[in-house]
């Protein structure tokens, strides 16, 4: 069983993608916090969806200390936002693919079963 | 005592003494009748000597001197006489006057003559003598044995008198009619004529000006300079030349320009001044409205922050206004007066744009209009606006160019707030958006799950128009982009033909009326924005789609044009009027009418399109019939070159 961390500071957003990923059997964790993300690494996800634009903070610079981070590290990130001119930013943060909101059902699975079949 | 004087009265004195000396004479000549009989010999002796110191006073004086008895014998005449009369003495002695000259006798004089002779009184009379053509000064002086006359020829003199007449004549008629105001003042200043213009002028006739009274008629507020003025001219002898008012006693004022020169005697001495007044009110009231109107010019460049240039290309010359110069943060005078000079305060980061666009306009004479930052000394950053236009008056090479500097920072900064505004409103719809879209896709999934095939379709028909939602927001956004100029390119390297084909499968899902048909595949690599491309195609299929309602097909053609990928859309529907044409790619535009009012959208597609294929180094354009249908074509090319950064 896959196991995927969600960071968005919408709870909709979070259920609904819990939603999605739990009708494709994927086990999900969730967190509308930016500053806890680092601390979920006890849940050891296979992939991380980290929201850009998180309250308070940016999303680039956890993915920057989630890269750093030698649990994590090999971890794949695909970053979301609803502005897709961070697609670079995003990239450059370390992030490994980045999907731009909204998005189908069907292109987040896609994103999710490159990488869970990668690790 | 003049010298004229005293020869005047020296010459009188001598006339005396002859009259005299004449009573003498006739004295002796009458006692010399007795002699005759008495002592002939020493009569004689004393007559002759008598008659020679006489005759020779009389022929050493300049005047004509012509002795009579009572019958108008002429008893003596001397030589300056006769020749007066054309004849010589010697002819003439002995002889009556008025058998020699029979015409002077009804003459003026010729009566006064005889009327002196009648009442024994001295006459003196000056007049014109007809048969002479002369003037004559003429003295008569009779006794009792008879007359005698002096008299001079004048002619001449009143030849200088006429003249002299005439010339006050001339000088009068001039300066009454005159234009301007003339005076003349003693060394004083004590007025001693003013001529008609100056009284209409001053308002008072010339009693009144007479004496200082001129004095009161000047403005009381330029009286003191006038004064001073004055002083200045007569001390330092230069032509005095001032501008000031005279107020007539009845209030009128009237500006007046002055001058006025000394007058000398013949030793070169002042005696007084002589000058000019011209109306010059209207020139004055013109210069006030000039200024006023410079002022009014200055006062709301400056309220508006606008400064004025003028651009002098071949002679790279700048003139900057004070204003311009406070635009700049620069105080008066500080700014160098060349292009250089001015380029150097303009941000590094716009320079390239500023002097790329100047290029432009001076190689197509066009008009200057861009917006820039500029450098202020103290570091600040402030935006200009700035526009102008060439002067071509002889050539076609731009030469001058005139213009202005906007400040709008200001206008700027809120051009900020709102693109932040519109990025942070859109980032804000698309959240709910996002989990809508989630939240009915696991819906869908879940009816189609349990086998509710109609209710998943509905579900699937929402999400359809999220989808369409989504594009709205997405296009808003890029609008706000692309007038900031912050709309991101990200370059990616893909075969062609499969964007095309992933936007023509997906679009075909969007309609079933037509039937979308790819032509002439391109299967080469290309680098460019996949996801623009992508959106911009997607764009002319919608709207192929949108704009023919009753067609049944739609042709996407793709090909390679010599460096470039050349896409075309071709439907069969509404088409675009030709004056419409091209307008199309304008923002906000749409193409209306009776027929096409009901077509839905922001009209922001086709200006989004083109202006990212603009970015991407391409250009798009239109072909359409009206009532036939329209086939929209962009080209990009195969490899775009990467663009400078342009912050």
């Amino acid at each position: 069983m896959k196991r995927i961390l969600v960071a968005d500071d919408d709870p909709s957003i979070l259920e609904a993608i819990q939603l999605m990923l739990e009708i494709y059997g994927y086990t999900v964790d969730t967190t509308v916090d930016g500053k806890v993300v680092e601390k979920m690494k006890i849940f050891k996800p296979d992939v991380i969806l980290l929201d850009i634009w998180m309250s308070g903070v940016d999303g680039r610079d956890i993915c920057r200390k989630l890269k750093a981070d030698t649990l994590l590290c090999k971890t794949p990130v695909i970053m979301i936002s609803a502005s897709k001119d961070v697609r670079v930013s995003s990239k450059e943060s370390g992030a490994d693919d980045f999907l731009a909101k909204p998005f189908e059902m069907e292109e987040l699975i896609q994103y999710i079963e490159k990488y869970t079949k990668a690790s | 005592m003049p010298e004229s004087k005293k020869l005047q009265k020296e010459n009188l004195d001598l006339k005396r003494k002859l009259a005299e000396s004449q009573d003498e004479l006739r004295a002796i000549q009458e006692g010399a009748v007795d002699a005759v009989v008495v002592g002939r010999n020493k009569k004689t002796h004393i007559y002759s000597l008598a008659n020679t110191i006489v005759s020779n006073i009389l022929e050493t004086i300049t005047d004509g001197f012509v002795s009579f008895d009572e019958k108008w014998n002429i008893l003596y005449i001397n030589h300056q006489a006769a020749k007066t009369l054309s004849r010589k003495p010697e002819d003439l002695v002995g002889k009556n006057f008025w058998k020699e000259f029979p015409s002077y006798k009804n003459t003026v004089f010729g009566k006064l003559y005889q009327k002196s002779m009648k009442d024994k009184k001295a006459r003196f009379y000056e007049d014109y003598f007809a048969p002479l053509n002369a003037w004559f000064s003429v003295r008569v002086y009779p006794s009792k044995f008879g007359l005698s006359l002096y008299f001079q020829d004048i002619t001449s003199q009143k030849k200088v008198d006429e003249l002299l007449k005439q010339s006050e004549t001339k000088f009068y008629t001039l300066t009454t009619n005159a234009p301007v105001g003339i005076f003349m003042t003693d060394i004083d200043g004590n007025c001693l004529y003013v001529n008609e213009m100056w009284q209409k002028l001053a308002g008072i006739p010339f009693a009144k000006a007479k004496g200082q009274g001129w004095t009161k008629i000047i403005h009381p507020a330029d009286r003191e300079k006038v004064f001073i003025e004055w002083q200045k001219a007569v001390t330092k002898k230069k032509i005095f030349h001032l501008e000031y008012r005279f107020q007539t006693p009845e209030g009128k004022v009237s500006w007046l320009e002055g001058n006025a020169v000394s007058l000398k005697n013949d030793q070169g001495k002042i005696i007084g001044y002589i000058g000019t007044v011209s109306d010059i009110t209207s020139r004055k009231a013109a210069e006030e409205k000039l200024i006023h109107s410079q002022e009014r010019l200055m006062l709301a460049q400056s309220a508006g922050k606008i400064g004025t240039f003028e651009w002098l290309l071949p002679e790279n010359k700048v003139i900057w206004t004070p204003e311009l110069e406070r635009l700049y943060g620069m105080s008066e005078g500080e700014f160098g007066n060349t292009y250089e000079s001015w380029i150097k305060r303009v941000h590094p980061d716009d320079v390239e744009k500023v002097e790329k666009h100047l290029k432009e306009v001076i190689a197509h004479s066009g008009m200057y209009n861009i917006e820039f930052r500029i450098m202020l000394p103290d570091g600040a950053i402030k935006w200009m606006l700035g526009t102008g236009a060439f002067f071509n008056r002889d050539t076609k090479n731009a030469k001058r160019m005139v213009g202005i500097n906007i400040d709008i920072t200001a206008r700027k900064l809120l051009e900020k707030q709102k693109d932040e505004f519109i990025s942070i409103a859109s980032h804000e719809l698309k959240t709910p958006v996002t989990s809508i879209k989630g939240y009915g896709q696991v819906l869908k999934m879940m009816l189609e799950q349990k086998g509710e095939a109609k209710a998943a379709s509905i579900v699937g028909k929402m999400d359809g128009q999220l989808n369409k939602l989504t594009d709205l927001i997405g296009d808003l956004l890029d609008v706000t982009k692309i007038e900031a100029g912050r709309l991101q390119l990200t370059l990616n390297k893909f075969v062609f033909n499969d964007l095309v084909t992933e936007v023509v499968e997906a679009m075909q899902l969007t309609t079933d009326k037509h039937k979308l048909i790819q032509k002439s595949n391109v299967y080469n690599f290309i680098k460019t924005d996949r996801d623009r491309i992508g959106q911009v195609l997607t764009n002319l299929i919608s709207n192929a789609i949108k704009y023919s309602p009753h067609a049944t097909k739609i042709i996407i053609y793709s090909e390679i044009v010599d460096s470039y990928v050349q896409v075309c859309v071709q439907d069969f529907g509404v088409g675009i009027p030709k004056d419409k044409k091209d307008h199309v790619f304008e923002r906000f535009f749409r193409v209306s009418g009776p027929n096409t009012s009901t077509f839905p959208g922001l009209g922001l597609g086709l200006y989004i399109s083109s202006e990212i294929v603009k970015r991407l180094d391409g250009k798009i354009w239109v072909e359409s019939i009206k009532g036939r249908g329209s086939t929209f074509c962009f080209r990009i090319p195969l490899k775009k070159k990467p663009e400078r950064k342009n912050k």
